[in-house]
């Protein structure tokens, strides 16, 4: 088995979820969805969501 | 008092990326628990109650400044209070559009405000969907647990509000809903605040732990030390039986941590902060939990008139903030799960004798609370942080870089390509409908569409899912997202409109896709669907040719019992739905009033073991960088018929090893206009999988090898949506034998393994024909394919993956 790519799985997420999903960025050149979390927002504020 | 001390480093600069904005500096509520007014520091009764327009100005100008300087790709600013609502839709327009107007052109605006929920209405929501800012809510629970703090003044339950508001963001603002903050009390009983918040629909819960300090602990019981980790574990363990319906930052970030990565808060985790405040008054400050340390905690003596963001950068708060493990007490750092609990929030660390050099006052929880996720980590797979990646079977992985691949390859990239398709129309919509270029009515539209799109996904997923297969859908949704990237960033208003003429039809597509899909699925909606081209199309079905006269830029299209009705201007017509899914019904299949309208179905190119959709009517199939052909009439598509017959038996009985993976993976086939010169033309477009486009060329054998060969742009591109085989930074430039000039790494690579194909083709006619031409033909391009794979393997670009597969290549040449 290879190593987990670097796009995610979202064939069982609800397409309604999407635009809302907040762990996940968009590779926009490619429109591929890349599971880590955003390295640009760090320690994010606590007291909001 | 006692304030950290780290002297002022240049080197340990780093800048920031957040900001939260105090609006609002009073409250409607009177939550007993609130670190702003019922903490140590006071300073909120000094302050201004709304932030004035010259600070508001001069914080948005502050704030991009910062951002230019510092090159920063995106600014997530918070609005925050006290309650922010409470300084009104004039005010918070005014801010939002500050913002966005300073910083565009210079970085891309993560806008969010999170409040009490008790004054969000519908017009604050349609403010914030025009700006495209996301919401965030605090509630502690059912209506017992909240009401156990989050009261008005009065002692009046503020539950109702909030429950209306959360509903009116799920109900009618889904694309606003950031999620819900709940404050814990360990007096409430765990599953049942989980249970009521899980119904609530939130994309995303965090769960604070209440603010103390070592001179103010948290309360417990006189039997135990760690509550707070008892009464958040019961919730992990339903969390993860429940398959983890919904994120949790908290526990998304200690398994993130766990496993080497960040963590998404800053009350975990040895993450740099990036934080600043700025106040009412136009004061900078630090985290504004620091108001439970004490009096004037967050204070740094800065503000937006006199100093720029990289001085509070400097600030010994902020620099004491990013020393990750160093800047930790020696408790900490010789903790085993430092690294995913980073000593807990900074104002948990506060002792008035010492500062911050201890622990959490939370340690024990903390400590407790990450080892049990370890260890259930250990125990059974927990995915982190929620989202699977595709992942490619080693043997497929052989079987691509061998060059032909197989059918199960093709089926595992198409898979990876359901998703990606997924997150692009998700990526469509959230843009769309923030972004402050598109206008109300073409917002109204994309709703409409979303809203049955999204229905379809959970009623009828299989008509979706055939229609989201077409690979022109990929294509128009990379074109909608950079139109709407570009205008976003586009530095003023002046002339935007006629700068995106096309956007407002690119984003009415949406509603095509989703009227194909209920045509597919048989099920009923109305959605408004823009005319191109004198046409109204339906992706993956086909077209109505309209009269040219016929007034209206968009059709209604209801599809309903079995029917499709299109109005458009003062005209009608009705199809049968079945016969466009059937692919049967002709030009004469419209039955209408007003003027005359003609179906142009999608054919079908058959061949024993493939079909393959001859794609002539697709607005968006001009992807392939060459002309596309005009709709072929019933005697072109015959000849392509009966070249494509041919063609793929050749394929069949002389490369069979190509054979599988074309079968599997090829679904169009998109006409091109002939070459003026006469010569053959193909092209594969990497935004378009599945989809070769052809000028028909002069025999069936030169199809063959046209297909074989671009195809395996096809599969190669797919591929690396998964995975890097090179370094994408690197450009340094490579010469290809069989083309002047020198190319990038990525197009040598494509051209090398297009090229292992045509080697294939030759050698196999050699072999059978035992032609001399095909013998020479071979030679000549196994040279130049092992020529440029050699260029590859020494380039000094290649991932571990990408050695790999060039090692597979230069093996299947030898052969």
């Amino acid at each position: 088995m290879m190593a987990p790519s670097k796009l995610a799985d979202l064939r069982d997420v609800p397409l309604a979820e999407l635009p809302i999903l907040s762990t996940v960025t968009l590779d926009e050149p490619l429109g591929r969805v890349i599971s880590d979390p955003p390295a640009a927002v760090r320690a994010a504020f606590s007291s909001a969501i | 008092m006692s304030r950290p001390a780290v002297p002022p480093s240049e080197s340990a600069l780093a800048p920031l990326s957040q900001f939260v904005l105090k609006v609002h500096s009073r409250c409607d509520l009177a939550c007993d628990h609130c670190y702003v007014y019922e903490a140590a520091d006071q300073s909120w009764r000094g302050r201004p109650m709304a932030m004035s327009d010259e600070v508001i100005s001069r914080t948005a100008q502050r704030i991009a400044d910062h951002a230019a300087a510092h090159a920063l790709d995106t600014v997530q600013v918070v609005l925050h209070g006290g309650e922010p609502l409470l300084a009104g839709q004039a005010r918070l327009r005014r801010i939002v559009t500050e913002l966005q107007g300073a910083l565009r052109g210079i970085g891309r605006l993560d806008l969010r405000i999170h409040t009490n929920g008790v004054l969000l209405n519908e017009d604050f929501c349609e403010l914030f969907a025009e700006h495209g800012v996301k919401v965030g809510i605090s509630i502690d629970g059912d209506r017992a647990a909240n009401d156990r703090h989050r009261r008005y003044a009065d002692g009046r339950s503020s539950y109702d509000q909030v429950i209306r508001a959360i509903g009116l963001l799920h109900d009618r603002f889904r694309e606003l809903y950031a999620g819900l903050l709940c404050t814990i009390d360990i007096a409430n009983d765990p599953l049942a605040v989980y249970q009521s918040l899980i119904k609530l629909h939130p994309p995303r819960i965090d769960f604070l732990l209440p603010h103390a300090t070592w001179d103010h602990p948290p309360v417990r019981t006189p039997a135990s030390d760690s509550e707070y980790a008892d009464w958040l574990t019961v919730i992990f363990d339903r969390w993860v039986s429940d398959g983890q319906r919904v994120r949790i930052r908290t526990f998304d970030s200690i398994l993130s941590t766990l496993r080497g990565g960040t963590s998404l808060t800053e009350a975990l985790g040895l993450g740099p902060t990036a934080l600043a405040v700025i106040e009412t008054d136009g004061s900078y400050e630090q985290v504004d939990s620091l108001k439970a340390a004490f009096d004037g905690a967050p204070e740094t003596g800065m503000n937006v008139f006199d100093h720029a963001l990289d001085a509070v950068t400097q600030h010994p708060g902020i620099l004491a903030r990013q020393q990750g493990v160093a800047g930790l007490c020696r408790t900490c750092q010789d903790c085993p799960v430092v690294t995913s609990c980073g000593g807990g929030l900074y104002t948990h660390r506060h002792r008035s004798s010492n500062g911050f050099a201890n622990p959490s006052v939370y340690c024990t929880d903390l400590l407790k609370l990450i080892s049990h996720i370890g260890n259930r980590v250990r125990a059974e797979p927990i995915e982190s942080p929620g989202i699977r990646t595709h992942v490619l079977g080693s043997l497929q992985f052989r079987a691509l870089a061998a060059g032909p691949g197989d059918g199960a390859a093709m089926a595992q990239l198409a898979e990876a390509q359901r998703s990606l398709v997924r997150s692009l129309l998700g990526a469509v919509y959230q843009q769309g409908m923030t972004g402050p270029e598109v206008s109300a009515e073409v917002k109204a539209e994309l709703q409409r569409a979303w809203s049955l799109l999204t229905a379809l996904d959970r009623e009828r997923p299989e008509g979706l899912a055939a229609t989201l297969r077409h690979p022109y859908i990929r294509a128009w949704a990379i074109r909608c997202v950079r139109q709407l990237r570009a205008a976003a960033a586009w530095p003023s208003d002046a002339g935007r409109g006629r700068r995106v003429p096309g956007l407002a039809a690119d984003l009415g597509h949406l509603g095509a896709i989703a009227a194909a899909a209920a045509v597919r699925a048989g099920t009923s909606g109305t959605v408004q669907i823009p005319v191109l081209d004198d046409a109204v199309h339906l992706p993956t079905l086909g077209r109505l040719v309209v009269d040219p006269q016929e007034t209206g830029q968009t059709a209604t299209v209801d599809v309903a019992g079995g029917l499709v009705a299109v109005r458009l201007g003062g005209s009608g017509w009705t199809l049968a739905g079945t016969d466009l899914v059937s692919g049967v019904a002709g030009p004469d299949a419209t039955v209408g009033r007003g003027h005359a309208a003609s179906w142009q179905p999608l054919r079908t190119l058959c061949a024993p073991g493939i079909r393959v959709v001859l794609e002539d009517t697709d607005p968006y199939r001009d992807c392939h960088q060459r002309h596309p052909a005009p709709r072929l009439t019933d005697a072109e598509f015959a000849q392509w018929q009966r070249q494509f017959r041919a063609a793929w038996q050749e394929i069949e009985c002389e490369h069979s090893a190509y054979a599988a993976a074309l079968a599997a993976g090829l679904t169009t086939l998109m006409p091109l206009a002939a070459a003026t010169d006469g010569g053959d033309l193909v092209a594969a477009a990497r935004d378009a999988f599945g989809a070769v486009a052809v000028a028909r060329p002069a025999d069936p054998a030169t199809l063959a090898l046209l297909l074989i060969e671009e195809f395996q742009q096809v599969k190669l591109g797919a591929l690396l949506d998964l995975y890097d085989l090179f370094d994408p930074a690197d450009d340094h430039l490579f010469h290809a034998p069989w083309r002047e000039g020198k190319h990038l790494l990525g197009d040598l690579l494509q051209g090398t393994y297009a090229h292992l194909a045509v080697t294939d083709f030759w050698r196999a006619r050699q072999r059978l024909a035992a032609d001399p031409a095909a013998g020479q033909q071979f030679e000549h391009q196994r040279a130049q394919t092992r020529d440029a794979i050699e260029t590859l393997a020494t380039s000094g670009s290649l991932t571990p993956l990408g050695t790999w597969f060039i090692g597979e290549m230069r093996h299947s040449v030898e052969q």
